[in-house]
């Protein structure tokens, strides 16, 4: 399960199972299991509301 | 304990020149001479400790080799300058486990000697020797070994565990680009990557300068050394390189990272 995300600073991040690398500003998928730690340690944030709409649900 | 041979052999790079498949020996030295301090009026010599260690690396042989980015054209000049030098006796494999190959790696490499012979009935051969200034980093851990890679990615798959535990006292970060091709693309960036957690996601911490094509052109390279830019670096680490400008498709570039901690 992926969600669209802002990546705020340079990021290698596994999306799909598949490793890909965002520099800051890109919008990503980022698969659920990486996203707590990233918007914990400020790497990404949730896309702008440019951004298609988020799901509500909590990723797990 | 695990013996190593010359099948193990890694890479020497100094500067952007990869001198690993024309090399045959090599030999390095560390040393501290010690300081005498006898005093008039004493009949029994007394030393202090050294107060400098030094590294050498003297003995290095090989094959002779004209071609443009070869071991003559990376001595024959003796330019004056320094180069970084990354010594990496004990193999060139990406981290397994976390487990990085050991590289011996410093910034202040001046070459100091180079000599050419040929004899009758025998391959022309070359030797060089260089002076080192400054700090040596002996455990140097290898996070992306020198290979070839193409289209922008990230080695975070093959983690480093530099030293089992996060750094925190800061540390320097080496790189060496021994061959590229652009294709249609203008910059390149190569970024150390820091992650708490094995699967996490890598975040930047320390970049190399911006590689572009009017001062390092197609078949040529380059080598840089960084003090880690945030003392602080999480356990596990990672090399991006990513390319801007231009399409896709036919980039390359050989690069190695190390890097130590303090």
């Amino acid at each position: 399960m992926s969600d669209k995300y802002e990546a705020v600073k340079g990021l290698s991040y596994r999306s799909d199972g598949e490793w890909q690398v965002a520099a800051a500003g890109d919008l990503i998928e980022i698969d659920a299991d990486q996203v707590k730690a990233a918007l914990a340690s400020g790497a990404i944030k949730a896309a702008a509301a440019k951004a298609p709409p988020r799901k509500k649900e909590v990723a797990r | 304990m695990t013996r190593f041979s010359s099948a193990d052999f890694g890479f020497l790079t100094i500067g952007h020149y990869d001198l690993t498949n024309i090399s045959t020996k090599f030999e390095d030295s560390i040393s501290r001479p010690m300081v005498d301090s006898t005093p008039y009026g004493t009949t029994s010599a007394t030393v202090l400790p050294g107060l400098f260690k030094t590294y050498e690396l003297t003995g290095v042989e090989g094959w002779y080799d004209d071609s443009e980015y070869s071991i003559n054209a990376a001595m024959v000049d003796l330019a004056v300058g320094a180069d970084s030098m990354m010594l990496a006796p004990f193999g060139n494999t990406a981290p397994v486990a976390g487990a990085g190959c050991h590289v011996i790696a410093n910034a202040g490499t001046y070459k100091t000697a180079y000599k050419r012979s040929g004899t009758v009935g025998d391959y022309h051969k070359a030797s060089f020797e260089v002076a080192v200034s400054g700090i040596v980093d002996q455990n140097t851990r290898l996070v992306a070994p020198l290979i070839s890679r193409g289209v922008t990615g990230t080695t975070s798959a093959d983690y480093l565990d530099c030293r089992g535990s996060a750094g925190t006292a800061g540390g320097r970060v080496y790189l060496v680009v021994t061959d590229i091709s652009w294709g249609s693309r203008t910059s390149l960036v190569i970024t150390l990557q820091d992650c708490a957690t094995t699967g996490g996601s890598y975040v930047d911490h320390t970049a190399f300068t911006s590689i572009v094509p009017a001062t390092t052109p197609t078949g040529s390279g380059t080598s840089e050394m960084k003090v880690l830019a945030n003392a602080n670096i999480a356990r596990y680490t990672g090399v991006t390189w990513t390319w801007a400008g231009g399409s896709a498709g036919a980039e390359t570039v050989k690069f190695a990272v190390a890097v130590v901690y303090d």
